[in-house]
């Protein structure tokens, strides 16, 4: 099978494809779990935070909460913190996987002859 | 009133989100963001403030620029990073984010007025919108220049994130004080954004 | 807080305005080279730091808490120094005996300034830029120290740890070991820049021996105090300036690197 130029553009086009749905499911996956973490967060602090905005009456530069539960707030911006890193690495080692084993199948094509071997047929309906 | 009511306003962008596509939701997505973002920077602060014994206009002057700044880099690399958005997109994001961040200030501002007139709310708001989106107008331009200038470091970003907390800090405590220096501080963000309007100008003569 | 010192702070705080405004205008015409963006950042984070310790000083009355926004200001310099580097590509002996050199010299200062101003965060927080910066320019350079100026410079910074040391455990003494300590680290320095310059032109100073003469500049000041310090900080204001100009004259320096 000899590259042209259409066979190019076509790749080209499946791979922006590709890209496109990697993107958008990271995207999901990761408004669903800020919403779910969210609706944890509301369940599990119902009761424990007693916050109210800190009076600056001068001036208005920053916004502070004054009262008790800050902590658990904290703690929750660390794990959402560790989670987001958490997610990347895992991510990274998932495409790294994949692109190691797209390496390895290229080289075992290469090794068989390359553009000279027949394109795999599409099983026949009975 | 529990600052925890501060959350309600979110229901509107939030059926935005739902209902809109393309660059909209994406905007409306930087201003739930945002809005969040203030709203746990508010409990940060407040946590570091009664841990080092800072009462609140400490907390504002010293504390404050640095967890927000911090926070709004957090959610911007987030937009970058995992939604992979080209740079053509990043400003709507980063003003999307600091109107979000003052968003919630303003409302937090409602909660603890008293008797003011409407002219000094409003100017006090729109001043909080203007330091915020130029300090995130400021990010992203720092972000894509130093992607450009090949510094894309931790130490890089550690710098960006240097200079927006400075001019945050600088903001507040200049406005901390009634006369020329709160004019002075009014004026800041001002040329921020001015200097923002005018580099793709200056961009496109060399 | 005197008299002398808010003018000191007003005429550095011109200064940094002046270049930065120069540094700008060369950007502007030549934007396409990194170590003069970096260079006009670093200046800005400068400028602000300046800005905001006066800003301060008017409006309060008084000087920052420790750990303000000018501490985060003149440590986002550092780091935008550190980020305009590249990675050194082949390592010598020559150069990780610079960079183990410069390593220990940096954290020794930390541990000095821990010692001296009991707050380990924020000293913490400025050794690790300073430490990485001066580490990574070493890496960048070739110099012997094994050469007669490399064994006129080597006693220097023993002697300064000596001194140092005896001015914190004998402070009833600290008026001449302050004289002392000041004397040494201005010889110090001047045997450091003729080290690394070595048989070229002063003007030929390579762009990491540049960033190794301001950190050596950053730590002498702040060991310092009453008019050392000074002294030390106009240094270093002054060693900033000539950088700024090699790289704002020549856009990518020809002998850097």
């Amino acid at each position: 099978m000899q590259p042209n130029d259409a066979l190019v553009q076509e790749v080209i086009r499946r791979s922006r494809v590709l890209r496109a749905r990697q993107l958008h499911k990271r995207k999901l996956l990761l408004s669903i779990g800020c919403i779910a973490l969210s609706l944890l967060l509301v369940f599990l602090l119902h009761g424990k935070t007693g916050m109210t905005v800190a009076a600056n009456t001068e001036f208005y530069g920053s916004l502070v909460f004054e009262g008790h539960g800050s902590m658990y707030i904290i703690i929750a911006v660390s794990f959402f913190l560790a989670g987001i890193l958490a997610g990347l690495g895992l991510d990274t080692l998932r495409s790294r996987r994949r692109q190691r084993r797209i390496l390895r199948y290229t080289e075992k094509w290469m090794e068989k002859g390359g553009p000279a071997t027949p394109a795999p047929k599409k099983p026949q309906n009975p | 009133m529990p600052s925890d009511y501060l959350l309600a306003c979110i229901g509107g962008p939030l059926l935005a989100i739902l209902l809109l596509h393309g660059r909209g939701r994406r905007l409306f997505v930087a201003l739930v963001g945002g809005m969040f973002a203030a709203f746990l920077c508010g409990a940060i602060s407040g946590f570091l403030a009664r841990m080092v014994q800072y009462d609140a206009m400490a907390a504002v002057l010293y504390i404050s620029p640095l967890v927000e700044e911090g926070m709004k880099m957090v959610l911007f690399l987030l937009f970058l990073f995992v939604c992979r958005l080209r740079e053509a997109e990043l400003p709507e994001i980063a003003v999307g984010i600091g109107i979000g961040f003052s968003l919630l200030e303003s409302i937090a501002l409602l909660f603890t007025a008293g008797e003011w007139q409407l002219i000094v709310l409003f100017s006090k708001a729109f001043c909080s919108a203007l330091i915020h989106v130029a300090c995130a107008l400021m990010l992203i331009l720092s972000i894509q220049t130093i992607r450009r200038m090949a510094m894309e470091t931790v130490s890089g970003y550690l710098g960006v994130y240097a200079v927006t907390v400075t001019v945050h800090a600088l903001y507040n405590l200049l406005v901390s004080q009634a006369g020329i220096s709160l004019i002075l501080g009014y004026a800041l963000p001002t040329a921020v954004i001015i200097l923002w309007k005018f580099t793709p100008r200056i961009q496109r003569t060399n | 807080m005197n008299a002398m010192t808010i003018l000191y702070e007003g005429l550095h705080c011109l200064f940094c305005a002046w270049l930065t405004y120069w540094l700008i205008g060369k950007t502007i015409a030549a934007p396409h080279h990194p170590m003069l963006y970096a260079t006009t950042v670093a200046v800005v984070c400068l400028l602000l730091g300046d800005a905001y310790w006066l800003a301060h000083l008017i409006i309060r009355g008084n000087v920052p808490e420790i750990l303000s926004a000018c501490d985060v200001a003149y440590v986002g310099m550092w780091l935008i120094f550190h980020a305009a580097l590249p990675r050194p590509q082949k390592l010598s002996g020559r150069q990780a005996a610079l960079a183990a050199l410069m390593g220990v010299f940096t954290v020794l200062n930390g541990v000095g300034w821990t010692v001296w101003t009991q707050h380990w965060l924020l000293n913490l927080i400025w050794t690790i830029p300073l430490f990485l910066l001066a580490v990574r320019s070493a890496l960048l350079l070739d110099v012997r120290l094994n050469s007669l100026r490399g064994y006129l410079f080597l006693p220097l910074p023993g002697l300064l740890l000596a001194a140092e040391t005896a001015s914190f455990l004998w402070p009833e003494f600290w008026d001449s070991l302050n004289v002392l300590c000041a004397i040494l680290w201005l010889c110090s320095l001047m045997l450091f820049a003729w080290l690394l310059k070595g048989k070229a032109p002063f003007r030929q100073l390579p762009i990491p021996a540049w960033m190794l003469l301001m950190v050596y500049c950053e730590c002498a000041s702040l060991l310092s105090s009453d008019w050392a310090y000074f002294v030390f900080q106009v240094l270093l204001a002054g060693t900033i300036g000539c950088f700024a100009r090699i790289v704002g004259k020549e856009g990518e320096p020809l002998y850097a690197l």
